[in-house]
């Protein structure tokens, strides 16, 4: 267990502690903010591990290679590239997804906006008459004259 | 609160930086003696990094959608380059293979080393820059 696994099981516990107001926590209110905060952390926390054994492995068998004054297979490589790709259609997945939720989020504040701009129009509209109506109290209403 | 969270954020992230410059330390890249192995090296090296880009910009990931472009941004800027070392390495095999049963000349041999030579040679700063970047968040 490295120092950062440490590091994540703090963060859950912090964040549980945090959540809780039986143990002097704050309110529930801000208990999905918080968790969401500690979760994040410790998700990067655990990546960075991950990534960090996983290169601490592979210049072991780099080591090895230069060791054994050794070329790597043709296995080896192509192990490699059929990860290399594995990766980038996962990453052109994931910018599909980032991008089409971006533009969905810009669609509904278009729409909000929108939706503001007529309500206000139609607040303005009103309040406009409402303006006309009392400055002429006595006055006729408009198209008197066809009733 | 807020300060306590702006604390707690940079004590992680201190974390995190410490976790990244032990990683440089035992960089792969710095154990290989070759030219082949160094290829091997920045290319394993890249598809670790492309790896992780991958699960920091998933659904399941607590990144901001303008993190994860930008992370996204960087590894795709690295891919011609470490295209180019992989097509370079390909050559570099076939090459060697033909002239250690005499089909090719000694010149174009070392011709295919200097071209395999000159793409390590660009593709580990950026692979390096790369690693320092997706470790950093």
């Amino acid at each position: 267990m490295g120092p950062a696994h440490y590091v994540v099981m703090a963060l859950r516990a912090i964040g549980v502690l945090m959540i809780n107001p039986a143990l002097g926590g704050g309110s529930q209110l801000k208990a999905d903010k918080i968790r969401t905060l500690t979760d994040m952390l410790a998700n990067l926390v655990e990546g960075a591990e991950a990534t960090y054994d996983e290169l601490k492995q592979f210049a072991v068998e780099v080591e090895a290679l230069a060791a054994s004054n050794q070329s790597p297979t043709r296995e080896q490589w192509e192990a490699l590239v059929a990860r290399d790709r594995a990766a980038r259609d996962a990453i052109a997945a994931n910018r599909r997804a980032i991008e089409e939720r971006v533009a969905r989020e810009n669609l509904r504040l278009v729409e909000e906006s929108e939706a503001a701009r007529l309500v206000e129009e139609s607040e303005a509209a009103r309040l406009k008459t409402e303006a006309e109506k009392s400055l002429n109290p006595g006055g006729d209403p408009p198209n008197s004259a066809d009733q | 609160m807020t300060r306590f969270f702006r604390n707690f954020t940079y004590f992680v992230l201190g974390v995190s930086l410490s976790l990244a410059l032990s990683a440089c330390a035992t960089l792969p890249i710095a154990k290989a003696r070759t030219l082949e192995q160094r290829a091997y090296a920045a290319y394993g090296t890249f598809v670790i990094v492309e790896e992780q880009v991958a699960r920091l910009t998933s659904d399941e990931s607590g990144l901001s959608d303008n993190a994860k472009l930008a992370l996204i941004d960087a590894v795709e800027a690295a891919q011609p380059t470490v295209d180019g070392l992989v097509t370079a390495i390909f050559e570099y095999e076939t090459a060697r293979f033909d002239f250690e049963r005499d089909r090719i000349e000694r010149g174009a041999f070392v011709a295919v080393i200097d071209n395999l030579d000159g793409w390590v040679t660009r593709a580990v700063p950026i692979v390096d820059g790369l690693l320092n970047q997706t470790e950093g968040r």
